[in-house]
């Protein structure tokens, strides 16, 4: 039964339970839940013959053995079966590939099976995360047939393309503009038409990355003020009588308050669910353009959709039902077997790197997808949730991430700068925030003091060079541009002799990947007063 | 009486009989309560309009004002009932519309400005009511109208959250419908006269009552007694007579001229009768419209309680109850599940055979703790909607959604969840509320039904299980082995004995309890191997005997080879020290063995030949006999090995028993001679030989006291006196290399006519060389001095061994035996001591 079909027979207590009813849960009972489907996923990914390939022969039995025996793994494990997308090697038989960028990666792309099992306890989550998002508390949500969502999201077979046909297979939810033509437009066309669309029949919930709603919601002011054919206005004969008097309305108070129109001047959206990385950053920017505080959620190609906010937006709890979670605390993460912790045994405070094995049927195995997460609380909220609640922190550092639209690594930075043969001896790449609280990347670089006489390198001459070859290496880089309209590369051009100075002076190196802001300090003070005279 | 009052009498006599019933409903609900606390105002209204019109004491305008009262105050009684209905709790709202309406009432009977006094004119006998309304009448309709808005407001706030409330209030909302138009209508001149508004208030108590029914406020059966019926019948026969009574009274008298005390006769049989008659019809309505399904299902009850309760065995309860079910509820079917001694929750019922049989739940199953939760039965849709839910495995959830599982319902017992029945429709229909409660009624007895039973298979099991080992006890394999055997006689039964080699040495080098856990392995891997398809049983202390019913032989083998492999590679099994291996020995029915008995003989013999070509092994029985056939020297006897051993046991006999030393020696020699008459092999000669020397080692556990009596032996010491045969086997046991030589010695004893002991073997059931040594054994015996007899002659002896040829002994081992003492090929010994006991 659809949940449209529950929304007229059920009590809003009951259709809540259903869908949201883990919240409930205390950490006994979400480790039970988690255990048993743990001994179900076991027991189907150690008899295919991609959980042998990794087994190599183990057998594990327990919650302990499946810890002990199998090692952690990354998607370097799956690569050479998954790509191939032979299901025959698979723990289950999958409806669907789901694929994203793999950067960094040998190949071009990563595949991730999705069974049955894992897209009914997906679409099952995704009417949770909606409830949650529209909701003021427990029991409470504000959902109804033929809402209307404005979205930001990329189509199948990217997995949040997932979500418009899951959530239909719940309710029939109108996306505007409608998820077939809007896989054939540009992404402004698409942007357009949407708040045109939205004009007619309002908006009831806004869903897409962080990033991308932010630049979306500022768009919709210059949307609205713009003379081209493609504006709002040409729309405002179709326009609702009910948001074209908010209009009217809007539009004094815009000139009174000197402003530009916002969009909650004209909607009054139900829920706004955000998801993606520095999801932190825009929060605010977006309550304040749509009056609506946004609802996080955890989702990815490889761990489906893990974890949501609730109507107190105050972290993430996760799904019992989705994956088995591990934490690596943050000390141990460069061991050579680290350690994990599980749900019921994570401390308020600590970072963890997550780890990961996909339920019913899903094909990784404590796998690090390389998201950190941070721990906020493990006793019972005001809300009456005892379950352990958490905030996304960010990639690993070895992944710099800008607004979750690319993930740069060490061997990606190396490539451009093999590949512009720019004379670059030394380099530190760190995820910065701008006073916007936006994010970039930033570059310490170190030009070899032989180049200094024979090529003219400025600033902007680097980053010009750089920001060629990130685009041709990483097309999501050139999205950032294209889309979000961010040039997210800064460059430091460090004396010559910082680095080498820095090697002098402390023992352990400095990593070329977000080393710590207190070593950052240090290379460049190393770069300000030579070594010898300290 | 004019039809107006008799309107108001049958109102009132309706409201009454409401109310009566529903005294005996659960007061305790609020709902109810409410009810009583509206029928009260609708009865203050009747009452009130019937005894103004019939011009009752104290005068028509006091019991004007009661009817009043009463119609005034009903828009707060039904908001009460609304809000009780829906579970709207709001007790200052229910507090002002009473004071409302009150003070409506109170404003009302000083000015009359809304509802005014009627003008009472009398025509003739008549007496003709008429009110004279003015607008101020529809204040009052004002104010009942905001009381339905409110009524309306409060459902509508209760919709939002429980959408399905809307279905329930649908008779109650009709109801009010109807109650709205025939107040209306009563203000119409057109319907002067006719009390349009108090049968609208009776057509409305009946669908609320109605509404009531289908909430299963109340059970009809409670409500509708045969008491109620009769007196129901009793007011229709008196308001009909009082109609009619004076016409028919004329009628009699101008068309019979019957003299008025015969016609108060015939009225009062007439009213008798048509009391009767109006009883049977209002019955059978009842029965027909309400009572039907109720009763039919309290019978069904009654008879499964009376039935399920003397079951006693698991299945035999389920299919009752699925029986019951099917019977009672249409396309309806019950799955059930049942606690084991692994305290798991295994499925032990279903109708459908493509069910899911190996479906089990632990303890820690979500189903199972959801269960232990709610303790009831609940609607499987009530489960899948809980967080527990998310819990279960997808093979899980697909096997229950091909069950179509409609309630799920747990049997506990002193608290402990002892089985779980589903519900499911054939037909995939809506499960009914009065269904839910049919089922819900079923459950306790069940529940004790299913727990007697439960007690009774684990007693009936305990008594044919092996404690140690988890499989079956000596006693069970044999009655098993009788039973299939007859069962396969026409096609195939094959028998395996698996005997642990060198156990008692692995005891003692690693210990009790390492020994018995290899037994418990060796039980598991059996009864892993055999699956369902056979029976494994514990035969004696490290000796395994499995049933296999339709398998061939070479299966047989194929399966035995299998489980040693295991074993000797230890793959998979519980961790044990040391080495373990066994023989054993496999025979199959009927090409192999005539009857059961030749069956386990010739296993047994199997299992020796193994022994004694070097343990470790399976062989095939039709194999050893080949081998025994063609090869002279393949029997090398563990004789010598054992040899001082056997002669300390026979010398500690001495002690006791001074005869028996050279008894066994004679009986040997004797023995392997007839063997030798009767063309066996030399194997068989030895081994017959070592029988007979071992065959009376048991006695050295009978008392001296038995051994020596110079007189019979009364019953209890000759019971004590047949022990040695078993005590003999418990011996030989310990001499695993021995153990070849058990089937002779265990049967030295036995009759050829079945009447021996201690298995009262019959004919050819008897091993051979077990038949050779009773011969013998008998004939030393005879021709020894004993302490209780004269030694008897050769011939005389010769002479009694052929009388009881065919009773006592198998009369080819006598013919052969008389023949060579005849043929002088046997030189007789004869026994220098003078005791034994036979």
């Amino acid at each position: 039964m659809r949940f449209q079909d529950k929304l007229g027979m059920e009590s809003k207590e009951s259709l809540w339970n259903e869908y949201c009813g883990f919240l409930n849960l205390s950490v006994a009972e979400f480790m039970k839940i988690q255990r048993r489907l743990l001994i179900e996923q076991m027991t189907l990914w150690s008899k295919s013959p991609l959980g042998k390939s990794i087994l190599k022969g183990k057998e594990p039995q327990t919650l302990e053995e499946f810890r002990r025996l199998i090692p952690l793994t990354t998607y370097e494990d799956y690569a050479g079966m998954l790509l191939s997308k032979q299901a025959s090697l698979l723990p289950a038989e999958p409806l669907l590939w789901i694929q994203t960028t793999w950067e960094g990666g040998v190949h071009p792309l990563k595949v991730a099976p999705y069974t049955k099992g894992m897209l009914e306890t997906f679409q099952k989550n995704v009417m949770a995360c909606f409830m949650l998002a529209t909701g003021k508390g427990r029991h409470d949500y504000n959902i109804d047939i033929a809402d209307t969502m404005l979205y930001a999201l990329a189509p199948l077979p990217y997995a949040s393309g997932l979500l418009p046909v899951l959530f239909q297979n719940e309710i029939d939810v109108q996306f505007l503009p409608p998820v077939k033509q809007a896989a054939s437009m540009s992404f402004k066309d698409r942007n357009i038409l949407g708040f045109k669309q939205g004009m007619k029949q309002g908006i009831d919930y806004f869903f897409g990355l962080g990033s991308v709603t932010y630049y979306i919601s500022k768009s919709f002011s210059a949307l609205t003020n713009s003379s081209s054919h493609s504006s709002l206005k040409k729309a405002i004969v179709s326009i609702s009588p009910q948001i074209l008097a908010r209009y009217f309305v809007a539009k004094r108070n815009c000139r009174k308050e000197n402003r530009n129109l916002i969009p909650r001047d004209l909607f009054h959206l139900k829920g706004m669910v955000v998801a993606g990385t520095d999801n932190a950053c825009y929060k605010k920017d977006l309550e304040e353009m749509w009056g609506v505080y946004p609802v996080e959620i955890f989702a990815g190609t490889e761990p489906t959709l893990i974890g949501t906010e609730t109507w107190a937006r105050d972290g993430l709890y996760f799904f019992p039902d989705a994956c088995f979670y591990e934490f690596i605390p943050e000390r141990y993460r460069y061991d050579k077997e680290p350690m994990t912790v599980l749900m019921d045994e994570v401390e308020a405070g600590q970072t963890y790197e997550i780890v990961l094995t996909v339920f019913k049927g899903g094909a990784f195995c404590r796998y690090r997808v390389g998201d950190m997460y941070r721990c906020i609380s493990t006793s019972t909220n005001a809300d009456g949730i005892s379950l352990p609640r958490f905030v996304y922190v960010d990639r690993v550092p070895e992944v710099i991430d800008i607004a979750g639209f690319t993930r740069i690594t060490k061997n990606s930075i190396e490539n451009a700068i093999q590949l512009s043969k720019l004379p670059i001896s030394d380099w530190v790449a760190k995820k910065e925030f701008n006073e916007n609280e936006r994010p970039y990347m930033h570059m310490y670089v170190e030009l070899e003091r032989s180049s200094l006489l024979t090529t003219a390198v400025s600033k902007q001459i680097l980053r010009d060079c750089l920001t060629i070859y990130f685009k041709y290496l990483d097309h999501d880089y050139k999205d950032l541009k294209t889309i979000l309209g961010i040039d997210p590369l800064v460059i430091t051009i460090l004396p010559c002799g910082t680095f080498e100075n820095y090697r002098k002076q402390y023992p352990s190196p400095i990593e070329n990947m977000n080393p710590d802001l207190a070593k950052i300090q240090a290379l460049l003070a190393c770069g300000e007063v030579p070594y010898e005279w300290l | 009486m004019n039809g107006y009052s008799i309107v108001s009498l049958i109102s009132l006599c309706c409201y009454l009989l409401m109310f009566t019933t529903f005294l005996a409903a659960r007061k305790s609900q609020r709902i109810v309560r409410s009810f009583l606390v509206l029928l009260a105002f609708m009865i203050l209204w009747s009452w009130g309009s019937l005894f103004m019109r019939t011009e009752q004491f104290p005068s028509p305008y006091f019991w004007h004002q009661v009817s009043i009262f009463g119609l005034l105050m009903l828009p707060a009684g039904y908001y009460s009932f609304f809000g009780d209905f829906v579970g709207v709790y709001n007790t200052r709202r229910r507090l002002f519309w009473r004071i409302v309406f009150l003070a409506l009432f109170v404003v009302n009977y000083f000015t009359e400005f809304m509802i005014p006094l009627p003008e009472i004119t009398h025509q003739g006998s008549d007496v003709i009511f008429q009110y004279h309304y003015t607008n101020w009448i529809y204040l009052v309709f004002f104010f009942m109208l905001l009381v339905a808005g409110d009524i309306a407001w409060m459902v509508m706030a209760k919709r939002r959250k429980d959408p399905q409330i809307m279905v329930t209030l649908r008779p109650l909302i009709l109801g009010i419908c109807i109650l709205f138009l025939g107040h209306f209508l009563s203000t119409i001149p057109f319907f002067l006269g006719v009390p349009m508004d108090i049968v609208s208030g009776v057509v409305n108590a009946m669908f609320f009552i109605y509404a009531l029914y289908k909430k299963q406020i109340f059970r009809v059966t409670m409500l509708i007694s045969k008491e109620n019926c009769y007196l129901i019948s009793l007011f229709f026969g008196i308001l009909l007579l009082s109609n009619v009574g004076l016409s028919l009274q004329r009628w009699l008298s101008i068309s019979y001229h019957l003299e008025p005390h015969e016609i108060l006769v015939i009225v009062g049989i007439g009213m008798i009768l048509l009391t009767i008659v109006l009883y049977l019809l209002l019955n059978s309505f009842l029965n027909n419209f309400f009572l039907q399904d109720e009763q039919m299902q309290s019978s069904a009850l009654a008879d499964y309680s009376s039935q399920v309760t003397q079951l006693l065995r698991v299945r035999e309860v389920f299919e009752t109850l699925n029986t019951l079910v099917q019977n009672t509820l249409k396309n309806w079917s019950v799955i059930g599940f049942c606690l084991g001694q692994d305290q798991m929750i295994r499925m032990a019922y279903s109708s459908n055979p493509l069910d899911a049989f190996d479906l089990h739940l632990d303890k820690e199953h979500p189903l199972v703790l959801y269960l232990n939760e709610v303790k009831t039965i609940s609607r499987w849709e009530d489960f899948k909607k809980t967080s527990l839910y998310r819990g279960v495995w997808e093979n899980e959830k697909q096997i229950f959604a091909s069950m179509h599982v409609q309630f799920v319902a747990p049997l506990f017992s002193e608290n402990h969840l002892i089985g779980i029945l589903f519900f499911n429709s054939t037909q995939n229909q809506k499960p009914l509320q009065k269904d839910f409660a049919f089922l819900q009624s079923i459950l306790a007895v069940t529940s004790v039904a299913l727990n007697n039973a439960q007690k009774y298979e684990r007693a009936y099991m305990e008594a044919r299980m092996d404690e140690d080992t988890g499989v079956y006890n000596r006693k069970y394999f044999h009655e098993l082995l009788e039973e299939k055997y007859n069962e396969y006689k026409d096609s195939s039964l094959a028998l395996a004995i698996a005997n642990l080699d060198d156990f008692r040495l692995y005891n003692q080098l690693y210990g009790q309890k390492e020994g018995d856990l290899v037994l418990r392995v060796v039980a598991h891997l059996l009864k892993t191997a055999v699956a369902d398809q056979g029976y494994v049983a514990r035969i004696a202390g490290k000796e395994f005997g499995v049933i296999l019913p339709g398998y061939d032989i070479l299966s047989a083998k194929t399966l035995m080879e299998k489980v040693l492999e295991q074993l000797q590679s230890k793959d998979g099994l519980i961790p044990f020290v040391g080495h373990v291996t066994f023989s054993a020995g496999v025979c199959a029915s009927p090409y192999l063995a005539g009857s059961c008995r030749e069956l386990l003989s010739n296993t047994e013999m199997a299992v020796s030949g193994v022994k004694r070509s070097g343990k470790n092994g399976v062989q095939m029985y039709s194999e050893e006999i080949r081998t025994r056939m063609t090869t002279k020297a393949g029997h090398h006897s563990q004789y010598d090995m054992y040899a001082s051993t056997i002669y300390a046991l026979t010398a500690a006999i001495d002690a006791k028993d001074h005869y028996t030393f050279s008894h066994s020696q004679n009986v040997a020699y004797y023995a392997k001679s007839l063997a030798h008459e009767m063309h066996l092999s030399e194997e068989l000669e030895n081994m017959v030989y070592e029988a007979g020397l071992l065959h009376d080692i048991g006695k050295i556990g009978i008392s001296e006291y038995i051994l020596n009596k110079p007189g019979r032996l009364n019953s209890e010491e000759y019971e004590e006196m047949k022990q040695h045969v078993e005590n003999a086997v418990d011996i030989i046991r310990h001499l695993p290399a021995m153990e070849y030589v058990v089937p002779a010695v265990i049967s030295h004893h036995e009759r050829y006519d079945g009447t021996g002991y201690p298995r009262r073997l019959k004919g050819e059931d008897i091993p051979l060389l077990g038949r050779i040594l009773c011969v013998v054994d008998s004939f030393d015996a005879m021709i020894s001095k004993r302490s209780y007899k004269k030694a008897m002659s050769v011939y005389e002896a010769l002479q009694i061994l052929d009388e009881q040829a065919g009773r006592q002994f198998d009369p080819h081992c006598v013919d052969a035996f008389i023949r060579m003492i005849q043929e002088s090929r046997l030189q007789i010994r004869y026994s220098n001591q003078d005791t034994e006991r036979e």
